[in-house]
């Protein structure tokens, strides 16, 4: 599969379409990973947060991909390995800078971007549904009423309204607490 | 017109363009506001991307696990069950049973493999498939199943059991194959089997089938058994929060499980509902003069209501403003914060019909517990509709849904790989149909019993409103008349004294503010304005007339009424009664004393009537002075009160009536109040409790996974 089409998919939200090819990366990720004090796990974890980081990135408007693809994972994986060590207190020697990957493309890992996602976690699951249908597939209110059984598309974008206020002030409210939960 | 939310959607989503993007830019550089707003807005989408990108890899990942995952020994899947290191002796003792007994022929059987199926075998074996269980495009799938359930069997069979060369004991060997169209497929979720056995041996355990190219087979990879339960009767079993028990023994002194802490536990249910909406959203204002009277403000439920003098204000109206946010279609608060377990959930199985099913166990018991301090329901629901699967089946179910420390326990429930019950279709299907059929009508009860008590104080307080508002007009329009009665009685009296005759019916008084100009001729104008201020002011009037020389004198004189235990009655109202005004006056009370200046012209009977609980108090004074009374107030009963008020004239006996009537329903409105209060106290006790989530910290909560989960491997 081309690597243009694999991007093509994930902004299409089609990932599982796509997972087969992007996961021929991770067995030399996780062999790396693990020859440098990791454990099946961690290296199972990092390809988790590499393949986030890839996703967001191939759905901004300005990313280009200026390696192949399991270059980049592999890119990726090794940055968050890096600064994963370097949280545990551990230094590993490693002889090459990798540099298909840019520091703005680690962005959303920081703590701010998980208070945001655990603050959409936490809203109830049909305002979870609204939100997702209107800002990820871009749904009309008119499919979103349909699909989500509100009597009319302006009850719906009420709604959509309302979630995103609650969003809005769960995410306030972790913020002031430092990202507790409950 | 665009909202600002939508406005800040159509930037972030890219779709503005042209002038309203340079207007939007523009702001956004110089309004730090909406700079903020926008900022938000935007950490909110990336919230939802970054969420929706995790669900869609999870999702990918988990797909990719199933379609790749082989169970290798399923070429031929051969399962025996035993016990390592001990003998194998049953061969000798069972060599007269003939062949033909003994060797069963493989059973086939064609499953639909889009739904649950249910297998057994002619020996009794039960196998619990679920749907989409094998990796294949075809609608159905041939299963085959050989078994040796005994040890003549085994040996018939020739089969040996030997695991890394040491013997061992065997309860039974079966072979498991699935296929289409001759071809073997690969199991992707767990079947359950179940063996019929005399007596349950703890020890026993599973291992795995390994043919060597000789057709040996080795018994490897031994997996611990499921255990069996042991049901009880579900009554007397705790499916109550921790806590809740000693949270009912001190409210109500009501110890361990019975119908009362049953009774108490499920009439909470809906309370969460109830009380989101009313706490936040309900309110009374009361206007005056066309302000918002925030002293006046009401009750949200449990909250104290703020009394108010009624005396103080000329109210033009009482007004309800409802917040309502539960219209039709609405995500409503309480799915927004439907963190908690509603005990309607559990009323729907805490009953003998779900004897005998796995929900009637020990173990299902510790479940509940450890669910209560998740505050999802959905776990319960797992197992409520799964009643058929052991528990350990349901346990990776939620494991599934669950994650971090929830995650952690679902898993060592898991590992404890407690069993099933055994439950036929018909008595499942019809416990499903029960189970939420008695939940919806359980939950809607519940909500209705809330409404309607929530309806009921509404409309206690809503008459309350309505009755202060009315005695706030009498009682103005009957002081202004009261006022205007003493005036007329001063003037007239005040103008005989200096000769001239007054008409009561011209008294009208001079405006409150006046035109101001030199006078210069004499007369009763001046008197007029000094009679009026002294009424007002209930001040001794000393006029002297400037061409008579003649004097005018009305004189007030100041009574004080010290009354013994003036704090220890519900309500004490002080009546001055003129004998020639046709109603009353109250005597205000400043500190502890009742004070008014009494008009000597007049000859003032005093009345002081109180009440405490059921009984009245009172007492008079006949002709009162400008002087301080000490009174003791003396019991009088009901009959005898009216008696000694109905000596008064009709319309002073009315007015009086009507004030302590008044006083009366204030009194009890103020104990229903106070009643109120305490209930809600309570019910916010065991709502902390039950509802451990959302009344403690009333924030914010995880919710459960969605979706259909899958059975762990």
């Amino acid at each position: 599969m081309e690597q243009t089409e694999i991007i093509q998919k994930i902004k299409e939200n089609k990932l599982g379409k796509v997972y087969k090819e992007l996961h021929k990366a991770f067995p030399s990720i996780k062999k790396w990973i693990i020859s440098n004090s990791g454990t099946k796990q961690d290296a199972e974890d990092v390809f988790q947060e590499t393949l986030v980081i890839f996703c967001i990135n191939c759905r901004k408007v300005d990313f280009k991909l200026e390696a192949s693809i399991p270059t980049y994972l592999t890119a990726v994986a090794k940055n968050i390995w890096f600064t994963t060590l370097r949280k545990r207190g551990k230094t590993i020697e490693f002889g090459l800078v990798e540099t298909a990957v840019k520091s703005s493309d680690f962005e959303i890992l920081e703590e701010k971007y998980t208070l945001a996602e655990q603050a959409y976690n936490l809203l109830g699951e049909k305002c979870k549904l609204l939100l997702e249908k209107f800002y990820i597939l871009r749904l009309s209110f008119e499919q979103i009423s349909k699909d989500l059984e509100f009597s009319t598309p302006e009850v719906a974008k009420n709604q959509k309204y309302r979630c995103l206020q609650k969003a809005k002030e769960l995410y306030t409210s972790l913020n002031l607490k430092g990202g507790e939960t409950c | 017109m665009l909202s600002l939310t939508e406005l800040i959607d159509q930037y972030l989503m890219g779709e503005l363009t042209g002038q309203a993007l340079i207007d939007f830019e523009t702001r956004l550089k110089t309004d730090s506001e909406f700079r903020k707003e926008v900022d938000l807005q935007k950490m909110i989408l990336k919230g939802i991307e970054l969420a929706s990108i995790s669900k869609q890899i999870n999702t990918a990942q988990k797909n990719y696990w199933l379609k790749s995952m082989l169970i290798k020994i399923v070429i031929g899947l051969l399962l025996a069950v035993g016990i390592g290191t001990l003998s194998f002796l049953a061969a000798k003792k069972n060599q007269d049973i003939t062949p033909t007994e003994v060797i069963q022929k493989e059973q086939q059987f064609m499953i639909n493999v889009n739904q649950d199926t249910l297998l057994e075998t002619k020996n009794g074996m039960v196998f619990i498939i679920p749907a989409n269980a094998f990796e294949t495009e075809s609608d159905s799938v041939e299963i085959k199943i050989e078994e040796a359930l005994d040890a003549a069997s085994i040996m018939m069979k020739g089969l040996t059991t030997v695991s890394d060369s040491l013997l061992l004991e065997t309860a039974a060997m079966f072979k498991f194959d699935a296929n289409v169209k001759g071809n073997k497929v690969n199991i992707i979720k767990e079947i359950t089997a179940s063996l019929p056995t005399d007596k349950v041996d703890k020890d026993m355990m599973l291992f795995s089938g390994k043919e060597d190219s000789k057709g040996n087979i080795n018994w490897v990879n031994p997996q611990k058994l499921q255990q069996e339960l042991v049901t009880y009767d579900i009554e007397k079993l705790n499916f109550f929060p921790k806590g809740y028990l000693e949270v009912i023994d001190t409210l109500y002194k009501i110890k361990g499980i019975n119908e009362e802490s049953k009774r108490i536990y499920f009439e909470m249910s809906g309370y969460n509902n109830s009380f989101q909406t009313h706490e936040t959203y309900d309110y009374i204002v009361s206007e005056i003069e066309g302000d918002t009277f925030g002293d006046a403000v009401g009750y949200p439920s449990g909250k104290t209501i703020k009394k108010f003098n009624v005396k103080d204000f000329n109210f033009r109206k009482g007004k309800y403003y409802k917040n309502n946010n539960s219209i039709k279609d609405s995500i409503s608060s309480s799915e927004i914060f439907d963190f908690e377990i509603d005990p309607s959930r559990i009323q729907a199985f805490w009953n003998k019909k779900f004897n005998k099913t796995i929900l009637a166990t020990k173990e299902f018991e510790e479940r509940m517990q450890f669910i209560f301090t998740t505050c999802k329901s959905n776990y319960i629901i797992q197992y409520v509709n799964n009643l058929d699967k052991p528990l350990f089946y349901i346990d990776s179910l939620c494991a599934e849904m669950a994650g971090g420390n929830e995650r952690e326990k679902f898993l060592e429930f898991y590992g404890r790989k407690n069993g099933g019950i055994n439950i036929n279709y018909k008595a499942l299907n019809k416990l499903h149909q029960y189970y939420e059929q008695k939940y919806e009508v359980y939950k809607t009860a519940a909500e209705k019993t809330w409404k309607d008590y929530y309806d009921k104080n509404k409309k206690e307080d809503q008459r309350y409103a309505d009755k202060s508002v009315k005695k706030s007009l009498d009682e103005s329009y009957r002081n202004s008349t009261m006022f205007n009665e003493e005036l007329c009685k001063n003037l007239t009296y005040a103008y005989a004294q200096i000769g001239k005759t007054r008409d009561c019916n011209n008294s009208t008084p001079p405006k409150a503010q006046a035109y101001t100009f030199p006078i210069t001729n004499t007369g009763w104008y001046n008197l007029d304005k000094y009679v009026y201020d002294a009424t007002i002011q209930r001040k001794t009037l000393d006029y002297t007339d400037p061409v008579s020389g003649k004097r005018a004198v009305i004189i007030y004189s100041k009574c004080s009424i010290d009354i013994k235990n003036v704090d220890g009655f519900d309500f004490l109202n002080v009546y001055l009664l003129p004998n020639e005004l046709s109603s009353y006056q109250k005597m205000r009370k400043v500190g502890n004393l009742y004070t008014e200046s009494l008009n000597m012209s007049f000859n003032n009977k005093i009345v002081i009537v109180a009440k405490k609980g059921k009984d009245w108090y009172w007492n008079t004074i006949s002709k009162a002075e400008g002087k301080t009374y000490s009174i003791e107030l003396k019991p009088i009963n009901e009959f005898q009160l009216k008696k000694a008020l109905n000596s008064f004239n009709e319309s002073k006996k009315g007015d009086i009536i009507d004030d302590i009537v008044f006083n009366e329903y204030v009194e009890e409105y103020q104990q229903a109040l106070t009643k109120r209060e305490l209930l809600a106290e309570q019910k916010r006790r065991i709502a902390k409790v039950i509802f451990p989530c959302s009344i403690q910290d009333n924030s914010i909560h995880a919710n459960p996974v969605p979706g259909t989960p899958e059975p762990m491997k």
